[in-house]
């Protein structure tokens, strides 16, 4: 359905996007997923056609939309778009935003397709309201509405949930993912927020400083992170530092680890290896101690950040159930339990 | 509140005891000492204009059916066409202008920006008597176009300025600042997702500019039509200059040339009813902005860059508004000025400039201090009636002045007949028109008219000043005085500032009121230009006017500074 090719955007001198390639199959959930700044916004106004791009090519139902030297102009796209601060037309009525750009339908074709919608996205009756007069929650459901109206082939949502509530956003992403699946809704979203993501996802690519780090499933995105950023970005864990043995396993303060052969480490490598909380299990029996620095209560379990008496006092995270309640500078034993084991080369950087 | 039913029996009822005890509350509440000055203040502000619509109720059947059969009709088709005729105008040159200066960008837009503000320096009265001059027989163009052509008196035909179109195109010229400045907030803050919103739905740009963005700025720019066209149904120079008859000479001839106060007041009275439809929609329209825009960030839109022709007569479709609303008449007036200056700065003149001044300066004192007590009554009891009262009195910029001299002249000269009858009995003395002949009528009309100027500032000051920073001094060890001093003081200065200034202005441009009201022998820059003026002295007014523009600028400086502050709310500005 959509495919980009070596997709550069610029900005005047600076380069917002560079060299993405990617593909989403149709009736996929796509999301882009980086922190402020990675260039995830510009890459959507990309695809929707706002802006122009500098390099690459932008394809949607294998038909050249974008390129260095042409450009669909976004109203000939049938790309439809949620904006982050919704966008609602304030002088419309519910009814008519969501009708606003069904064109070629008749009186009685928009009012079936607006009720359709309307039931869709849980707002039956609302359909003479005025925008002011919806909470945030209501107002990004008819902007929803009426991007989904006239059956989009692709449908981008920019920071769906940003403007509401913490507590609405994981049931409205939810309830975004059943309709988008309902409808059979191809689509692209933007988020800085990976329970977004998860939720809501079935690809998502990471982005950094305008690059595309990774584009997979969260499953392979969490446990198999192409590089440091990705791993470090998504999900809690600390890097620690290990030598490659002769045997070619991992040597760690905390044990010795099989590696996978085909990675290509040499014996004497200085590499990191990844520590998830979930990693790090809390065992009385154990010889190694941590000594807990800092502990947070979340009912059922206590995520306790613990200091390791070797391996230069390095700090791990341990998600323990809450029953194990230690107090803080207590020493506690742990062991490591790596079912994925991800390790990169040290190369003195710390991201 | 009890809606004035009594409880017959209350014994025993909780219900109707709580009732009671409300309604005792509620009445003691209003016999705190702001709600006595308040009302008070209220009724003496609103009493002329009560007065006029007071006069309904005694007919004056034979000057009626005299008016009736005679000019009546006139002076409601003319002021009809003429408030219709500045409104339609009006529009379509203030949202013109704002659309180029929100939407586009282009060599010479920064300065345009307040040049385009600078025409309403200029009294319509003022515009209108430097065009006569310059584009009647022996005024520069028509001599230009003879000579050019070897024309002599008769062989063609030139259009009269003084006439309906004529001064239809003279108010508007001074006029489109109040829809330029509301349309162009309107255009500047509608968001730009909502054009790529039209897009990614496959609309047009120019669909979307008929569909979206003209609807949307609708209420701005209506907002901006009515309040033109009040001026344009208040103002009498232009159209006592031109010859007109229109409600406003009407009353004024009705007045003193039939000699009936009471049948002008009617007039007035009907005048005013035409204004109050203006003011229902300017209401309405004020409402649907503050919806439109509701919890919408004031943000920048990206304007167009323009290249090739475009960039040409953009800028220059922008100039022709204040090139002929404010330059070329200046231009005129300086020349004008230049001639006569050395024979004309004489103690007459600086004694104009002092009278002038000076009541310019009590009647802003006076308004502002209105204004800072209403607010703060407003503020300190929040109870409903004080609110509609304070609204009642806020709607004062509405009426015109003649109207409100009408009834301030009616109504003081019966309160000095009373009074002079009472010290002639009492005392055998009598003391002359303490009321209606001093400058106390005057700034009571003043202060009527234009307190929702000051209103308007202090209110926006105040708002500044949220009530728990007066809880936070209090709880800080500071008493209610002191609260004042270091809080509000500072924070409501610069309103303060520039209420009076903006008060000042608006009394000093101010013409038919002063007309009518001053003391005898009392002169001002305006009524002094207008009479040299209407004696057909048009070189001779010229200093007197480029006084009044040249401190009119005052408020368009003020303006720009207050305009580039894109948080400020863009307000109803005299």
């Amino acid at each position: 359905m959509l495919s980009l090719n070596n997709v550069s955007v610029a900005y005047q001198k600076t380069q917002a996007v560079q060299d993405v390639t990617f593909e989403l199959g149709v009736g996929k959930i796509g999301c882009l997923l980086g922190p402020s700044g990675c260039g995830k916004t510009s890459l959507l106004r990309a695809v929707a056609g706002f802006e122009k791009i500098a390099e690459g090519q932008i394809s949607l139902r294998n038909q050249l939309v974008s390129a260095e030297h042409s450009h669909v102009e976004p109203e000939k796209r049938r790309v439809a778009v949620v904006f982050q601060d919704y966008a609602l037309f304030p002088h419309l009525t519910v009814a008519q935003n969501i009708a606003f750009g069904l064109h070629e339908y008749t009186r009685a074709q928009k009012f079936q397709r607006v009720t359709e919608l309307l039931m869709l996205v849980g707002l039956p009756g609302y359909d003479r309201r005025y925008p002011h007069a919806l909470s945030g929650g209501q107002q990004q459901r008819v902007a929803l509405a009426r991007a989904m109206a006239a059956k989009p082939d692709l449908l981008l949502l920019d920071e769906p949930f940003s403007s509401l509530d913490a507590e609405l956003r994981d049931d409205l992403a939810k309830e975004l993912r059943v309709i988008l699946k309902h409808e059979n809704t191809t689509a692209l979203m933007v988020t800085h927020d990976q329970n977004e993501a998860f939720a809501m996802a079935d690809v998502i690519g990471v982005m950094n400083q305008g690059r595309l780090m990774q584009w997979t499933d969260a499953y392979a995105l969490y446990h198999r992170p192409a590089n440091r950023f990705v791993a470090s970005f998504v999900g809690d864990g600390v890097f620690l530092p290990a030598t490659i043995d002769h045997n070619i396993k991992l040597n760690s303060g905390l044990g010795v680890f099989p590696i996978n052969p085909d990675d290509g480490f040499k014996h004497g490598d200085k590499v990191v290896f990844l520590v998830r909380p979930d990693d790090v299990i809390h065992d009385d029996e154990s010889e190694t101690l941590a000594k807990v620095v800092d502990r947070s209560f979340q009912g059922s379990h206590i995520l306790y950040q613990l200091e390791l008496q070797h391996v230069g006092h390095a700090r791990v995270l341990c998600l323990a159930l809450s029953h194990h309640d230690h107090q803080l500078n207590e020493l506690i034993g742990i062991r490591l339990d790596l079912e994925h084991l991800i390790v990169f080369k040290d190369n003195g950087d710390d991201a | 509140m009890l809606g004035g039913s009594e409880p017959k029996s209350f014994y025993f009822d909780d219900d109707k005891v709580n009732q009671f005890m409300k309604f005792i509350n509620w009445f003691y509440s209003c016999f705190n000492p702001w709600f006595i000055s308040i009302t008070l203040g209220c009724i003496i502000l609103a009493a002329p204009v009560g007065l006029v619509f007071v006069s309904v109720f005694f007919p004056q059947t034979e000057i009626w059916q005299h008016l009736y059969s005679t000019v009546l009709s006139d002076y409601i088709v003319n002021s009809l066409l003429l408030a219709f005729g500045v409104g339609f105008l009006v529009i379509v040159i203030g949202t013109v202008l704002a659309w180029c200066i929100a939407r586009y960008e282009f060599a010479g837009r920064k300065q345009l920006q307040w040049l385009i503000l600078l025409p309403m320096a200029m009294p319509a009265y003022i515009i209108a008597y430097t065009y006569t001059g310059l584009l009647d027989f022996a005024g520069p163009l028509q001599t230009l176009l003879r000579d050019t052509f070897h024309w002599q008196y008769g062989d063609y035909y030139f259009p009269d300025i003084r006439s309906l179109p004529g001064a239809i195109i003279m108010l508007s010229l001074v006029l489109y600042p109040y829809v330029y400045m509301l349309a162009r907030t309107a255009f500047s803050e509608q968001p730009s997702s909502l054009e790529e919103v039209s897009r990614s739905l496959g609309v047009s740009p120019s669909e979307h500019l008929f569909k979206v963005v003209l609807p949307l700025a609708r209420p701005a720019i209506l907002m901006g039509a009515a309040l033109a066209m009040m001026e344009a149904f208040a103002d009498y120079g232009t159209v006592q200059y031109f010859g007109l008859s229109t409600f406003t000479t009407g009353i004024f001839r009705t007045w003193f040339g039939l000699g009936n106060g009471i049948a002008a007041a009617q007039l007035a009275a009907m005048l005013t009813s035409f204004v109050v439809l203006l003011l229902i929609l300017e209401y309405l329209s004020r409402r649907k902005v503050s919806y439109y825009f509701q919890g919408q960030k004031a943000q920048q839109v990206n304007r167009q860059k323009l290249s090739g022709r475009k960039a040409f007569w953009v800028p220059f479709l922008c100039v022709i508004p204040v090139l002929f609303g404010f330059m070329l008449p200046v231009l005129q007036l300086l020349k004008w000025a230049s001639m006569t200056y050395s024979k004309q700065l004489t103690s007459e003149f600086w004694l104009l400039l002092w009278n002038s001044f000076y009541l310019a300066a009590i009647a802003a004192i006076t308004a502002v201090i209105l204004a800072l007590i209403f607010a703060y009554g407003k503020r300190l009891n929040p109870i409903k009636p004080i609110q509609i009262l304070v609204g009642v009195v806020n709607l004062g910029y509405a009426v015109p002045g003649t109207v409100i001299a009408i009834g301030a002249m009616i109504s003081l000269s019966w309160l000095d007949i009373k009074l002079n009858t009472l010290t002639e009995n009492w005392f055998d003395v009598s003391v002359g028109l303490v009321f209606s002949g001093s400058l106390f009528a005057l700034i009571l009309v003043y202060s009527s008219r234009f307190l929702a100027v000051a209103m308007h500032n202090i209110d926006t000051g105040l708002s500044r000043v949220k009530p728990s920073m007066d809880d936070a001094a209090r709880s800080l060890g500071y008493k209610p005085l002191q609260v004042l001093r270091v809080i509000h003081v500072p924070l409501m200065k610069t309103s303060v500032l520039s209420a009076l200034l903006l008060v000042f202005v608006d009394v000093l441009k101010e013409l038919p009121a002063t007309l009518i009201l001053r003391p005898f022998n009392f002169n001002t820059l305006a009524v002094r230009a207008f009479e040299l003026a209407s004696d057909e002295r048009l070189i001779d007014a010229a200093l007197p006017a480029l006084a009044i523009v040249s401190v009119g600028i005052l408020p368009v400086i003020l303006l720009t500074l207050l305009m580039d502050k894109p948080s400020q709310q863009s307000s109803q500005v005299n």
